[in-house]
């Protein structure tokens, strides 16, 4: 080591101990002051959410969605979040039957988060309450389906064969299923993927608007 | 505040300004110089991993604590996915050039900013490399995209440790690195200033 090099290291050491001892006790502390869990994710974006809720921001209607389904410039993922024997009874052609778990593991790092994501359950509430955790883990272009699979059938069941059966007595369930079909049909029924040129024209309020994620481009060797 | 969302000639200005800083903070840091970048490889310099590490664990405490505290949502921060098989043959490929070359894609624009013949050089090598990988990419853009492709994966995933624990090993490995990297200049100069000597006497 030269004598000049010598000086400024002993110049600089200090500065050098300093900063590494802040790095050690800034990274010591993230074990203190952790990640917000999804719960307390959740809460702090309440405020938002709800209004997006109240205002019917997120609910998108059937023919929406429908178009979306049709619609081969962009990526939608249906996620069904009834009991699987709800779903089994029928359900959206493509849509995964899913879990708060589900959105609580490791499947919404899976998803593109340039994704349409469309939550559905019976009528809205169940949805609505996955919608929020959809929101809080990342899924920024997450949607309700307005009126439920209830709605679905309601609107687009006749149109097709079989034609869903209307349910009476929904046995005091807290999100019945309001129809049912003769059997378990799942979506082996045109109901589940309807053609727009078998149904009379609908108009609907486009609500749907692809938020890009906070991207980060490039990167790499300075 | 965030997120900003800049457009036309503002997005330009902000886009010149940092460019213009880590540039500016490059040429500082002595890397428009291609002899201290390639004495990386001789470990007589580490000023590069120095630098680079520091800037990793930098970005990283900030971002992490940027979250910690709800300022950044991490989940809406893009992480570009793994490929393990393309980043270690890019790595591999890259290393060599910098090693032949003297420089990396970004001081290699450092230092044609200061005019070096040899930094002028390498950007024309480099722009000739982006012009073959752009029209011979096709041929091997199915192995590009698939080999060792992991998705999006983190260390705290590969771990199994929160995102603080895996800042923290980060951070300490870091410290080590620095303290080891000192260390190691120091003996390499010693030794070379002994054989320097002991060629003289």
């Amino acid at each position: 080591m030269t004598p000049d090099r010598n000086l400024q290291e002993k110049g600089t050491w200090n500065w050098k101990r300093i900063g590494g001892l802040v790095a050690m006790v800034a990274s010591l502390g993230l074990l203190i002051v952790p990640q917000p869990g999804i719960g307390a994710k959740v809460a702090r974006l309440a405020p938002e959410l709800d209004t997006l809720l109240a205002d019917r921001t997120v609910q998108i209607d059937g023919a929406e969605l429908l178009d979306l389904m049709h619609n081969n410039q962009v990526r939608l993922l249906l996620l069904d979040v009834r009991d699987e024997a709800d779903f089994n009874v029928f359900h959206l052609l493509d849509a995964w039957n899913v879990t708060a778990e589900d959105l609580l593991g490791d499947k919404p790092d899976e998803v593109d988060p340039e994704t349409i994501v469309v939550l559905m359950s019976n009528d809205e509430a169940r949805a609505a309450e996955l919608w929020r955790l959809a929101r809080a883990r990342g899924l920024v272009n997450s949607y309700i389906l307005a009126g439920g699979i209830n709605g679905w059938l309601e609107h687009y069941g006749e149109h097709f064969e079989p034609r869903p059966i209307a349910v009476a007595d929904a046995n005091g369930a807290a999100e019945p299923m309001r129809f049912t079909y003769p059997a378990a049909i799942g979506d082996r029924t045109e109901t589940a993927w309807p053609d727009p040129h078998h149904l009379p024209p609908q108009d609907y309020e486009v609500k749907v608007k692809v938020v890009k994620p906070i991207g980060l481009e490039g990167g790499g060797c300075g | 505040m965030a997120p900003f969302e800049w457009t036309g000639l503002t997005l330009i200005v902000v886009n010149l300004a940092l460019g213009f800083g880590f540039g500016f903070v490059l040429e500082r840091a002595g890397f428009g110089d291609s002899r201290k970048l390639a004495a990386q490889f001789y470990l007589t310099d580490l000023t590069v991993l120095k630098v680079m590490f520091g800037a990793i664990v930098t970005a990283m405490l900030l971002l992490l604590w940027a979250g910690a505290l709800g300022w950044v949502e991490i989940d809406r921060v893009v992480v570009s996915p793994t490929f393990l098989t393309s980043g270690i043959i890019g790595g591999l490929l890259l290393g060599i050039g910098f090693i032949v070359g003297g420089y990396c894609p970004g001081t290699s624009l450092v230092a044609f900013a200061n005019l070096k013949i040899d930094a002028l050089l390498f950007v024309a090598g480099l722009v000739f490399g982006i012009v073959v990988f752009g029209e011979t990419v096709p041929m091997f853009w199915e192995f590009f995209q698939t080999a060792g492709a992991r998705g999006v994966y983190t260390l705290d995933q590969w771990l199994g440790v929160s995102k603080g624990m895996a800042a923290v090993l980060v951070t300490f490995i870091a410290v080590f690195a620095f303290w080891g990297a000192e260390l190691l200049e120091t003996t390499v100069e010693r030794r070379r200033s002994r054989r320097v000597s002991g060629g003289k006497s």
